[in-house]
């Protein structure tokens, strides 16, 4: 049997379709050829019939007495009628009513295919409502296609266009133009268009809105439509001029039931209309142009005439009904099993966390992938994604080309999973239709999942970015803070019988020989866990100007002691004023950490230097360097001395303790150090931790450790999934065991419980941070006040 | 309630008289109360509460009824049956005129089809019919067309089932066996299977065996003998045909009579109407046009006895479309505005479509007129009074005055004079015209149509101003192409040129 085609042109301007079967009255039976169907200027009413209450559309529409005014009793009423245009875009509110209008010019067919403008637009409502509409209209299959896809495949069918390659396409619309540019494809010798990008709406005085305004005015002003609005808005003149038809006598009923005659609508004065310059610039390309109107008459020459003047070659001309027939070409292609267009597919990105690294945007779709309309596009291969173990649901965001806000949707997963379980995606998506589809498929879940687009929740409103950014925060490990150790006002006006050193300050720097020792203790010592400096080398802010001056002063002197011992004038060989110097940390003078870096070998005996007058002084050059040091070459040199030395050479109180203040105390130390170097000093600090006896007095040392261990999970900085158990990294494995094992021994002491309590919390917010959470960023703030 | 014999009788029947087959089977109530459950309201006047309606009742398909009392009516030949007597043939042909009648009002379904052109269209589909001899469509001629396919292929595969029966089987051919065949093995005398199994090594167990008396194929049974009694009916009414409808209409009939003998050789039962259908009646292609068909024909015949009853409805309808097409046909008449035609998807006493008033407008340019036709609107008392089913409403554009014109579509089993009813509608409307009124018109032409029974004939009475133009024609052949032509003529000259 004979499938029945259907190609529709429904725009609320002048309806028609084309199809290929017509009812022969008294035969009973349906002939088949090419038939065109007209639907009139476009509008439905609603009949209030003795079953039911329902829609209807086409020319029966358009002849009824409905909604054309008072005169015509009950019926006349204005709300009775409806036009079509104003329906049109948006199918998903009206699809009984669009639906009438399908119906009135052919139902129950077997393809059906309806023109839709190629316009930025809610895609996915819009394919939505057209597949109810035409499910409304009873049609067994229905598609959507694009208008400039529909003119060129009756260009194609008609013989106006017999080449492949590009071609631009502009429809005349209500509003304005369209544009687009399609590229005709050959294979098989057969000719098809393809659908390479959104097409593009210029609004503007071409199109026919204006038109009908013009004779709406002219028609208000004649005294019939004083009190009868709605009989002038569904007057044909109106739907006649708009797309210029001739004028044909027309006669409307009036209020009182009476006869009027509507006289004939005078031409449009002539308007110079500037096209915009992408119009312009595609028409400049040597390429054919293809031009597309439902009107006749003076508004279409007067839309040909605005193009031909700027076009490079004689462009080809769509007739009247070009789309409607386009969509009947598709229709049969459709049945022949021809491919009927070449679309695009609008991409589909996800969010998803490669291991080790920020979540990150990953496009499913390949790019530049074409589909034959009406076919369904699936993954050529699945991609491959983890799932991370012990979760619950999965979080998955969509975000769709051409559509403004992402998506996202959850998928409960089963939480057992020990090992990360893979999970395949595989999408489904069909072009035109706009619907989405991804597929899921995991030993995690219990059967697929699928995950919709259009059921996916919209009510997100960050954007792709934000999202980004949170996840990425939320998901990133934690860090502890820098430290940083404040400079303490105690330790300068002093606190209770405590005097502060700035009597001190004043009564030294007038003298001419200054004790340097006891300089050195003062500023070592803590008050109220202050220094006077604080490590970033700033004074206090409240610090009076004289204080500060004799500190400048002291400062001085201290510096011009220690390059006079440089410099061999003093044969000194306390390091007191170093001492003092290191005590200012970062405002130690460079010149001074330039010579603490160079007598490191020193230090550890393998060379000599001034500051190195005894083993012992070591302790001062590594803890100086790690007060002072931070500048990025400098902790590299300390680093790259450190790599020269051996396990056993390495020192709690020297190297240990150094390493720990670059890392904790300095920007740059985590943005410096070598994972390498990492692995290795977090080994060496695991083992001295290890050594360590919670039992001895004294802190001499024992938090040296942990304070390095916790400032080497400041790495995070340069490696943000540095350092975290469950990423599988062996350190942090090392780390993490170690501290377990060690926290008890801390607890069980009942001597010296506060100094253990600080440290056993110091390796339980270790143990957090190797865990990627930690709840005390401060951690290190606390350490470092211990002592 | 008053018994009418005709629209424009001067007087109801008596209370002991019967309606006879010479008589439309009209009545009068003067309120909602009155208005027996039986009758169906043609004409409607007054408000909700002094609501006066005219009314029609069915006719008896038994020939005889005692509501409404009528007695010596033709009856409504049985499917399939054949003309024995004088009786008999008038039955047939009462049903043949009725089958024209709908056939005209029918096409009107195909010519919706393309609205733009629906009248031309339909017109062209009465020309056809007025010198075609082509029998009429029918739903068994449709299937005659569709279903041929169908029933090739379920003959070809008619679905079986494998039914579970016990039986003796050899030994090595026990595939399966059930509690009563191991029952049956435990009491036969021997100690192995061998011993047990006997002379001739056979035990019971169960066989499959194939039956064709499925549900589905039931059905089938019951669709091919309807379909083969309907046809055959068809046919009857056709016999002097020699189209290449009657060919296929009774090919299919033998098809349908030899899977018939098919299936009851096959020991296939016959479905009643009204089994819920299974899956396969549901889900299998075939099947479901067959169950589908089935349905149609089912209701077709079941429809027969409402077509009967209200055929006069049926007739009232065809002579709106007649006087639409007739108006349509003038050189410079253009539609206007037409009420959108509802197809109904079920016949209702006799109705086919519903429709709001005006059922079309058009305007003749050259007399300046546009011309209404009204089909049982709500009307003025002076209307009711004249009791006409269907209207003209003619407007003067230039000088604005209106006129009316009433159009009475009185049906009856035998054929009328169109002269006496010519007369008696004009004397009706002569009276009327005194009739007080509110609204500023004038009625001075009426017309009549009627049932011809193949002898179309005219006449037309006149009385001072008034006159009344009777039309016998039929709905079909010479009948029809003299009665369109005499509307036409009644409405191009009597009414457009008429005085005012």
């Amino acid at each position: 049997m004979t499938r029945r085609l259907i190609g529709y042109d429904i725009n609320g301007w002048r309806d028609t379709a084309v199809r290929n079967w017509l009812a022969q009255p008294g035969d009973g039976e349906d002939a088949f050829g090419e038939f065109p169907i007209s639907g009139g200027f476009g509008s439905v009413i609603r009949s209030d019939g003795e079953h039911r209450d329902h829609w209807i559309g086409g020319i029966t529409a358009q002849l009824a007495p409905h909604g054309r005014g008072g005169g015509w009793g009950e019926v006349g009423r204005p709300e009775t009628r409806q036009s079509v245009r104003n329906l049109v875009n948006a199918p998903h509110e009206h699809a009984e009513a669009l639906g009438a209008s399908l119906r009135a010019l052919g139902d129950k067919a077997d393809i059906a295919v309806v023109a839709i403008d190629d316009a930025p637009m809610d895609h996915d409502a819009v394919s939505d409502g057209w597949i109810a509409t035409m499910r409304k209209a009873g049609h067994r299959r229905g598609l959507h296609i694009w208008r400039p896809v529909l003119a060129t495949l009756s260009a194609l069918g008609r013989g106006l266009l017999q080449n492949a390659g590009p071609v631009t396409v502009i429809c005349q619309g209500g509003n304005g133009l369209f544009l687009q540019t399609l590229r005709i494809r050959s294979e098989d010798d057969v000719l098809t268009p393809e659908r390479r990008m959104p097409g593009e709406l210029f609004p503007g005085p071409t199109g026919f809105q204006r038109r009908r305004e013009h004779a709406e005015k002219h028609l208000q002003q004649t005294t019939l439509f004083e009190r009868d609005h709605a009989a002038l808005c569904h007057t044909l003149s109106a739907g006649r001029f708009a797309l210029g038809l001739p004028h044909a006598p027309e006669l409307v009923r009036t209020a009182n039931g009476g006869w009027h005659a509507i006289p004939e609508v005078p031409p449009l004065p002539q308007t110079e209309s500037d096209l915009p310059p992408e119009l312009l610039l595609a028409l400049a390309r040597d390429r054919p142009v293809l031009l597309e109107t439902i009107a006749k008459g003076p508004a279409r020459a007067a839309f040909l005439d605005s193009i031909r003047t700027h076009c490079t070659v004689q462009p080809i001309i769509g007739a009247p009904d070009a789309v409607a027939h386009g969509a009947f070409v598709a229709a049969r292609r459709v049945a022949a099993s021809i491919p009927v267009y070449y679309d695009f597919l609008p991409q589909i990105s996800t969010i998803v966390q490669p291991r080790n690294r920020d979540p990150e945007s990953v496009d499913l779709i390949p790019q530049g992938e074409l589909l034959p309309a009406g076919q369904i596009y699936r993954s050529a291969r699945p991609a491959r994604f983890g799932l991370q173990a012990g979760k619950r649901e999965l979080n998955i965001y969509l975000r769709k080309e051409g559509e403004q806000d992402p998506r996202r949707a959850l998928v409960p997963v089963t939480p057992s999973t020990s090992a990360n379980e893979p999970i395949e995606l595989v999408v489904e998506q069909a072009p035109a239709e706009g619907r989405a589809r991804l597929v899921l498929s995991s030993k995690a879940l219990a059967a697929p999942a699928s995950v919709d687009w259009s059921r996916a929740d919209p009510s997100t409103d960050e954007t792709w970015e934000a999202i980004l950014q949170r996840l990425a925060d939320e998901s990133r490990p934690t860090i502890p803070k820098r430290l940083v150790l404040p400079a303490g006002r105690a330790s300068w006006y002093g606190t209770g019988s405590f005097q502060g050193i700035a009597g001190q300050l004043a009564q030294q720097s007038s003298s001419t020989k200054v004790d340097w020792k006891r300089i050195a203790d003062r500023f070592s010592n803590k008050i109220e866990g202050a220094h006077p400096v604080s490590s970033d080398g700033e004074l206090p802010d409240d610090a009076r100007a004289i204080d500060a001056a004799n500190f400048e002063m002291l400062f001085n002197d201290a510096l011009n002691d220690v390059i006079s011992r440089l410099n061999g004038k003093s044969a000194r060989q306390a390091n007191d004023s170093l001492r003092f110097l290191t005590w200012t940390f970062k405002r130690c003078p460079p010149l001074i950490i330039a010579e603490l870096l160079v007598a490191l070998p020193a230090a550890d005996g393998l060379d000599r230097h001034v500051f190195v007058p005894k083993l012992t002084s070591a302790r001062l050059i590594y803890q100086g360097i790690g007060r002072t040091v931070d500048r990025k070459e400098d902790i590299r040199s300390v680093l790259d001395h450190l790599a020269k030395l051996t396990d056993e050479q390495i020192k709690v109180m020297n190297h240990i303790a150094c390493v720990a203040f670059l890392m904790s105390r300095s920007e740059h130390g985590p943005q410096v150090i070598e994972r390498s170097e990492v692995e290795r000093l977090a080994r060496l600090g695991i083992e001295a931790l290890k050594r360590m006896d919670p039992e001895k007095p004294g802190t001499t040392g024992i938090h040296y450790p942990p304070f390095l261990l916790l400032g080497l999970v400041r790495f995070r900085e340069k490696e943000p999934y540095a350092l975290v158990t469950n990423l599988s990294d062996p350190v942090a494995e090392a780390m993490l065991a170690a501290a377990e094992q060690e926290i008890p021994r801390y607890f069980r002491v009942r001597r010296l419980a506060k100094r253990n309590r600080v440290l056993a919390r110091a390796l339980l917010e270790l143990r957090a941070q190797i865990k990627g959470r930690g709840h005390n960023p401060d951690i290190l703030v606390e350490l470092a006040s211990m002592g | 309630m008053i018994r009418l014999a005709r629209p424009y009788a001067w007087q109801g029947l008596a209370d002991d008289d019967a309606f006879g087959p010479k008589d439309s089977f009209l009545a009068r109530s003067q309120h909602t109360g009155d208005i027996p459950r039986n009758a169906s309201r043609l004409l409607m006047s007054g408000t909700d509460r002094t609501q006066r309606s005219l009314l029609l009742l069915p006719y008896p398909t038994t020939g005889t009824s005692t509501d409404p009392a009528a007695e010596g009516l033709p009856a409504k030949p049985k499917p399939g049956s054949e003309i024995r007597s004088k009786a008999d043939e008038v039955a047939h042909a009462t049903l043949a005129r009725m089958y024209q009648t709908l056939a005209r009002v029918q096409e009107l379904e195909e010519a919706l089809d393309d609205p733009e052109h629906l009248w031309p269209r339909l017109r062209n589909a009465w020309n056809n019919a007025t010198e075609d001899a082509n029998p009429r469509m029918a739903e068994i001629v449709r299937q005659a067309r569709d279903m041929g396919n169908t029933l090739e292929d379920l003959e070809r595969r008619l679905r079986k089932v494998l039914r579970r029966d016990h039986a003796r089987v050899a030994l090595d051919r026990v595939n399966e066996m059930d509690r009563r065949s191991m029952q049956w093995l435990a009491r036969q005398p021997g100690r192995t299977v061998a011993e047990r199994a006997g002379g001739d090594q056979r035990i019971l167990a169960i066989v499959r065996n194939e039956n064709f008396d499925t549900l589905e194929n039931r059905v089938l049974h019951a669709y091919v003998r309807l379909a083969e009694a309907v046809a055959r009916e068809w046919l009857e009414e056709h016999r002097n045909h020699a189209s290449d409808r009657y060919i296929r209409v009774n090919s299919f009939r033998r098809k349908c009579r030899n899977l018939a003998d098919e299936l009851s050789a096959l020991g296939i039962g016959v479905a009643a109407p009204g089994v819920v259908p299974n899956y396969v009646l549901q889900d299998d292609r075939s099947y479901r046009g067959v169950y589908n068909a089935w349905l149609r024909l089912l209701r077709e015949t079941a429809r027969e006895d409402e077509l009967w009853a209200w055929q006069a409805e049926t007739w009232t309808d065809f002579c709106i479309l007649a006087v639409t097409l007739a108006i349509e046909d003038l050189s410079d008449a253009e539609l206007v505005a037409q009420s959108p035609v509802r197809w109904l998807s079920e016949m209702h006493a006799g109705r086919w479509f519903g429709q709001d008033n005006p059922l079309a407008v058009f305007w003749l340019h050259d007399p300046g007129l546009v011309v209404e036709v009204q089909a049982r609107p709500r009307v003025s008392t002076r209307q009711f009074e004249t009791r006409a089913v269907v209207w003209l409403r003619l407007t003067d554009l230039n000088s604005g005055d209106q006129r009316r014109v009433p159009i009475w579509t009185p049906h009856m089993m035998a054929r009328p004079d169109p002269a006496t009813e010519a007369k008696a509608a004009c004397l009706l409307l002569d009276q009327v015209r005194r009739v007080p009124e509110q609204d500023l018109y004038q009625m001075y032409d009426g017309l009549v149509l009627l049932p011809a029974h193949g002898d179309p004939e005219t006449a037309s009475y006149h009385l001072g101003e008034r006159s009344v133009l009777g039309v016998a024609l039929d709905a079909a052949g010479q009948g029809l192409a003299l009665g369109m032509e005499a509307i036409g003529t009644f409405i191009g000259q009597t009414v457009l040129t008429g005085s005012w």
